[in-house]
């Protein structure tokens, strides 16, 4: 190979190179900088997200550790609250208002009839539904005063007993009552 | 101001034209004699010069040649003149012009030169730090204008005007060149080179400064990735401590799928809070209001109740925005106690 062709191979080797060097680069600082915006992203949604994280934990908290193992049904449950506040007497009914596949477990509901309670039974009531040991979930609520003692108050409630997998109670509903 | 010298050499002496922006702006006499220019005041930043050599200097023959084109004529003019030249055509600088064409063949006149000798003049005029840009022949332009190429033999006299205006003729478009071949001018294609190569080497600076930046700020970029990597980490397991927490970059859709499956968990457990809602109204510090219902439906909340006047049920209605959402009066009618009887419904804000 002549002088002439040597040179100017090596000037087209070198030109070469830089370009392959440049795009080389050049990519890779792309590829780093978009990097560097999705990690940014990715740790503002994470910061965003631990907020609401822990409200649904809130949320849960008084439910899960719950357990249904030892409750028959919804209107079993109803029973006991009841039964542990000494205000059996007042309810007027408890009907059972059928029983549900939902996801993730079985939901029982039952409607119970509350007769001349006052405000401070109508709290305990719903106290000791909110922290019964099995997962009860006040689905409707009706108080009305009475008519005959504006202090008084009958109440309507429809409540789910819920069973769910992995959360105690199993996943079979309760044999139905005799 | 950058200045054009057109150096005419007639035999011992000559006389050296300088022109600016192409026009005369001086004349000096100087000699060259045994090839040494002896000149009183070579004038600086002459831009590009030009040398004329007399007829003596030079050598000449006609040729018959079957080409026209004065590129292919130049190209066989050393095999043409091989035989001729009894020095050998090799120690020989050619050039030649087309003087006409005679009985279907085409006149060429060739003139060359011996290699050594332009090299002495090339080289004496270097010594001045002059390139001639060509080495050409006035008087042989003069001949040729005149199409007699026989003149070369007599040569006419030339007056010192039509010498001028025949070195301008001679700078427009030499007649003959005798810078050829390995004595071809390249100081344009040096500049040309050097400037190139100027242009590359700052091309190479401002690629490396570059190329410098972009690894440093590559480098930071790392360094800030490892940081935010090792957050959204911390982020997770402290979220999540019994899991593994595994690539950074997946951790929020792992966090995202985490957050689904817990919103499905609180849709099983969505229900009303009545006690939340009693609890909220009687912050609500509703004085004068009497409630006769209230009904609870999810965050669904419609209260029925009686106020004295109208006014009043506007007034329950401001005090309850400020705890709940969505309030609106739906109902608003006369009693039969002669009190305003009213159906408010409200939405629980969310916590």
């Amino acid at each position: 190979m002549n002088p002439g062709k040597r040179r100017r191979f090596f000037y087209i080797t070198v030109a070469a190179v830089v370009i392959m060097v440049v795009v080389f680069t050049l990519n890779s600082y792309i590829g780093a900088r978009a990097g560097l915006r999705g990690l940014r992203a990715d740790l503002d949604g994470m910061v965003a997200l631990r907020a609401e994280l822990q409200s649904l934990r809130d949320e849960l908290v008084g439910v899960e550790g719950r357990s249904t193992v030892n409750v028959q049904g919804a209107v079993q449950a109803v029973d006991e609250v009841f039964m542990s506040l000494g205000l059996k007497k007042k309810i007027k009914s408890v009907k059972p208002a059928g029983t549900k596949q939902i996801k993730g477990g079985i939901e029982e509901e039952a409607e119970v009839q509350v007769e001349k309670a006052t405000m401070n039974e109508l709290v305990n009531i719903f106290y000791k539904i909110e922290n019964a040991p099995a997962i009860l979930v006040v689905k409707r609520a009706n108080i009305k005063k009475t008519f005959e003692n504006p202090e008084l108050f009958n109440l309507t409630i429809t409540i789910s007993l819920i069973r769910t997998e992995g959360v105690g109670g199993g996943g079979k509903p309760p044999p139905p009552p005799l | 101001m950058a200045k054009t010298a057109f150096f005419d050499i007639a035999g011992k002496d000559g006389l050296l034209y300088v022109f600016d922006k192409k026009r005369l702006s001086e004349k000096t006499d100087f000699t060259f004699r045994d090839f040494k220019l002896d000149i009183r005041n070579m004038p600086g930043q002459i831009e590009e010069a030009y040398v004329s050599l007399p007829l003596g200097m030079l050598d000449f023959r006609v040729l018959e040649l079957p080409l026209s084109d004065l590129k292919r004529v130049r190209e066989v003019l050393p095999f043409e003149l091989e035989g001729i030249i009894l020095e050998g055509a090799e120690n020989f600088v050619f050039d030649a012009c087309i003087l006409g064409a005679e009985s279907g063949k085409n006149k060429a006149l060739a003139v060359y030169i011996k290699k050594n000798i332009l090299k002495k003049v090339l080289d004496e005029f270097r010594r001045f730090k002059v390139e001639p840009k060509a080495v050409c022949s006035i008087e042989l332009r003069k001949i040729l204008s005149t199409g007699a190429a026989e003149l070369i033999i007599n040569p006419p006299v030339l007056s010192g005007d039509e010498r001028i205006r025949l070195a301008e003729q001679e700078m427009e478009t030499a007649a003959v060149n005798l810078r050829r071949g390995e004595f071809a001018y390249s100081k344009d294609v040096e500049r040309a080179g050097r400037s190139l190569k100027t242009g590359a080497v700052l091309l190479a600076l401002i690629l490396a400064v570059s190329f410098s930046d972009a690894v440093l700020r590559m480098v930071s970029m790392k360094k800030e990735s490892e940081a935010l990597k090792k957050q959204l980490i911390s982020i997770y397991t402290e979220s999540f401590p019994s899991e593994k927490p595994g690539e950074a970059r997946g951790l929020l859709y792992k966090m995202k799928s985490h957050i689904k499956e817990l919103e499905e968990k609180s849709l099983l457990y969505a229900g009303a809070h009545p006690l939340r809602v009693l609890l909220t109204l009687s912050r609500g510090k509703l004085n004068g209001v009497a409630f006769s219902e209230v009904t609870i439906s999810g965050d669904l909340i419609v209260l029925k109740g009686e106020v004295p006047s109208l006014s009043d049920v506007e007034g329950i209605k401001k005090i309850l925005e400020g705890y709940f959402s969505d309030v609106g009066i739906s109902d608003a009618k006369k009693s039969a106690s002669d009190k305003t009887a009213f159906t408010i419904t409200l939405r629980e804000k969310k916590p």
